[in-house]
């Protein structure tokens, strides 16, 4: 135990202290604020410009335009014609002419300028617009305005209930939050699986090439020396996720405080134009998607994604290891990790069928063998799995990490000295057969 | 007393087997010298003795040392060596120190003690992979033997060395033999280990052919020949030599400064000597001829594998060597 502790400590530290993991692990959270505050920047730099004096001739004489920090809007005095021919003397930068208000019909608006209003400003005005022209519509017709709110807000939902589930009230989340939750975790996994699985392998092929590998072998057991490597790659993956996860939360709350203070929201672009109602409906979806996630059995979902993160990294890890031990040089390394990938490429078929139904017995089956059950389990999951088969997924999990490391160990103490011949499948049989 | 004892240690490849049935006792304090062609089980028989492979049948022992912890007394630097590149000097030989469950404080007072014998003190920061490969094998020479181990085994260790860091590590073998130490030296280079091994194993396809002291083993197989040389050039023909000499005379030098005789049987040196006296020739040196391991070794091989009728290619390799390698040692 304490030799394994060693090597971990060592494949630990040595990855974790390179400057390429630390530039990677600030690189990712780093682009994605880059790429979350861009927009916001951008508007808030254009918004630098003079603000701009629009003049607003209105024939129904009642339509008025809040201005907002890059826009004035000014009733005129002269007429559209005057103003058209020379609207610059005046002191505007434009001049917006709205129609007459008519039954039935919308009235025409135009803008007359020698500059381009900007998308911004357009989604603005118009949006402006919409709002006041609907409230006059709405008088029109005679309806009170709560009325029309009620109507708008009317929507349909299936509620899916598990039959499965004892307690009759307990709801089960819509079908596209969990499509959505459940995809998102095996696409995780999978990625975890192949960013952290070939860092082990190129571990072990850099310390046979190295040569170095014969006389850490005079001091540790082919076993430990797997074993604290496996276990200290995964370490510096648990520790990237932790720094990622820690970042993000403070990007959001940096995010919700800071730049929503500073920036008003009636001016960040188009998406954010929407209407009130439009808002509100958004508002509405993301309440419902909250609400149904937080209907998924949340807890045990983030345990038992925790135990296929560590349990899948172990087997394929394990499996990865095992195949290196074998490789000579690059070439052989393509060849020789196909069987490993194999069976991810499988699972990640099934999961993108599962979304489609995830009933069937493939997916049942998927679920429990524990190379497919790391990505397929925690995605059927979100779609509600009777305890059992959890519990039976989960105990085939745990064997399936004590063979695979003891397969891989076999094909490793083998390997890992075999210098110099082409290794083959049926050669790498053998060494598992042998004793 | 014996350090290591091998007994009838077996072990089987598929349907090869490397190590047949080999029996071993290696003095301690002693070099011993363990010779072979390329292939005679050598490195399978050290990759045993260090727990890297387990033996089919048969007994390895370590005095005083239970198998399991056998590889912490034990240093060993294998042919194929290497270190981890992007890994400091210091930390390497700490860790590799530690995985033979040295204390971290006392790896780190003998990592000192090395680098000021070596005068490499500013070594510790350094990346391997920043030193030159001279550097590169002294320390991996001092991550052999940092654990203080009781016996150290080297495979070839000369081979890639230049003339001056051959010298030196071959101070550092004798040094460590006088605290104590016991050496394996593994090597086909036989010219080498006549030098620096009092015993020897000479193996070839997988089994022990001959054993012993170096010194013993020459007297052993000595052929009672003799190197007779002269001040001027001999005028006498092979023929030319009475029939009453003690010795026949095989060959005579390209320059006639030298002949090489043969004693008859039962004749001894001193009477040779004694009947060129009375010749009247100008002596200049009288010297035995011993047989160096090279030849003891090819005259074994040849004389199993005639018995055996085997296939004699394994020996080219220690009769001609290499160009590449000669320069080398040159």
């Amino acid at each position: 135990m304490h030799k394994i502790w060693l090597v971990f400590k060592r494949e630990y530290l040595t990855r974790v202290r390179k400057k390429s993991f630390i530039i990677l692990t600030l690189l990712v959270p780093l682009s994605i604020l880059f790429l979350y505050t861009l927009p916001v920047l951008v508007i808030m730099l254009s918004k630098g410009g003079e603000e701009m004096r629009i003049a607003v001739v209105d024939q129904n004489e009642k339509i008025i335009i809040p201005g907002n920090n890059s826009m004035v809007f000014v009733k005129a005095d002269q007429t559209l014609e005057e103003l058209k021919s020379d609207y610059t003397s005046a002191g505007f930068d434009g001049v917006l002419s709205i129609g007459k208000l008519q039954k039935d019909r919308i009235p025409k608006v135009d803008y007359y300028s020698d500059k381009l209003l900007g998308v911004s400003n357009k989604a603005y005005i118009e949006s402006r617009l919409k709002k006041q022209i609907t409230k006059y519509k709405i008088e029109e017709l005679g309806w009170k305005p709560d009325d029309f709110k009620k109507v708008k807000g009317l929507s349909v939902n299936i509620k899916e209930r598990s039959s499965e589930a004892g307690d009759e009230d307990e709801d089960i989340a819509s079908t596209a939050t969990a499509t959505g939750v459940g995809f998102a975790m095996g696409m995780l996994m999978y990625f975890v699986i192949f960013i952290y699985g070939s860092m082990v392998m190129r571990s072990v092929m850099e310390e046979k090439t190295n040569r170095i590998v014969e006389v850490i072998l005079s001091s540790v057991r082919p076993f430990q020396l797997m074993m604290g490597k496996i276990m200290g790659v995964g370490a510096v993956g648990v520790t990237q996720f932790a720094i990622w996860a820690f970042v993000f939360l403070g990007i959001n709350i940096f995010a919700s405080l800071f730049l929503a203070g500073m920036v008003d929201p009636g001016s960040t672009g188009m998406a954010m134009e929407a209407s009130s109602a439009d808002s509100q409906e958004i508002m509405e979806m993301v309440e419902s998607m909250t609400e149904q996630i937080s209907q998924l059995p949340l807890g045990m979902i983030t345990l038992a994604f925790f135990f296929y993160f560590i349990t899948g990294y172990f087997v394929y890890a394990a499996l990865f290891a095992g195949l290196a031990s074998a490789v000579n040089d690059e070439s052989d390394a393509q060849i020789l990790t196909i069987p490993v990938g194999i069976p991810v490429l499988l699972s990640l078929f099934i999961l993108i069928g599962m979304m489609e139904n995830p009933n069937t017995s493939l997916a049942f089956w998927a679920s429990i063998c524990p190379l497919s059950a790391p990505i397929i389990m925690p995605a059927r999951m979100a779609f509600g799995v009777p305890l059992w088969e959890l519990l039976l997924s989960m105990v085939l999990m745990i064997l399936g990490v004590v063979f695979f490391v003891w397969l891989a160990a076999r094909i490793y103490r083998v390997g890992i000295l075999m210098y110099g011949k082409k290794v083959t499948f049926r050669e790498i049989a053998k060494w598992m057969l042998r004793s | 007393m014996s350090l290591l004892s091998i007994q009838n240690v077996i072990k089987t490849y598929g349907d090869k087997r490397a190590v047949n049935n080999i029996s071993l006792e290696v003095p301690e304090g002693t070099i011993f010298g363990l010779l072979g062609p390329n292939g005679a089980g050598k490195t399978t028989l050290i990759r045993m003795i260090t727990n890297i492979l387990y033996q089919d049948s048969g007994q390895i022992v370590l005095r005083d040392v239970s198998a399991s912890d056998r590889p912490a007394h034990i240093g060993y630097m294998p042919e194929e060596r290497g270190l981890y590149k992007k890994m400091k000097v210091g930390e390497q030989l700490l860790y590799l120190a530690r995985l033979k469950r040295m204390p971290a404080d006392k790896a780190k007072q003998q990592i000192d003690k090395w680098f000021s014998k070596f005068e490499i003190s500013d070594w510790w920061d350094k990346k391997v992979d920043e030193l030159s490969k001279g550097m590169q094998q002294k320390v991996q020479f001092i991550a052999t033997v940092i654990h203080e181990p009781k016996l150290i085994i080297l495979d070839e260790p000369f081979s890639g060395l230049d003339p001056i860091n051959t010298n030196l590590i071959k101070d550092q073998i004798y040094e460590l033999k006088q605290e104590g130490a016991t050496i394996l030296f593994s090597t086909h280079r036989m010219e080498q280990v006549e030098e620096v091994c009092e015993q020897i194993a000479l193996i070839n396809q997988g089994e022990v052919i001959l054993s012993g002291e170096v010194a013993g083993l020459k007297q052993r197989f000595k052929s009672n020949q003799y190197r007779c040389t002269f001040r001027l050039p001999l005028a006498l023909e092979i023929n030319d030599w009475q029939a009453a000499a003690p010795f026949n005379v095989i060959s005579t030098a390209a320059d006639r400064g030298s002949i090489v005789l043969q004693l008859h049987q039962g004749q001894q040196a001193d009477v040779a000597l004694n009947y060129l006296l009375r010749q009247q020739l100008p002596i200049n040196g009288f010297e035995e001829i011993l047989p160096t391991l090279n030849e003891i070794f090819i005259a074994q091989v040849n004389g199993a594998t005639e018995a055996k009728r085997a296939d004699l290619s394994s020996t080219d390799l220690l009769s001609s060597p290499s160009p590449d390698e000669t320069n080398e040692h040159a």
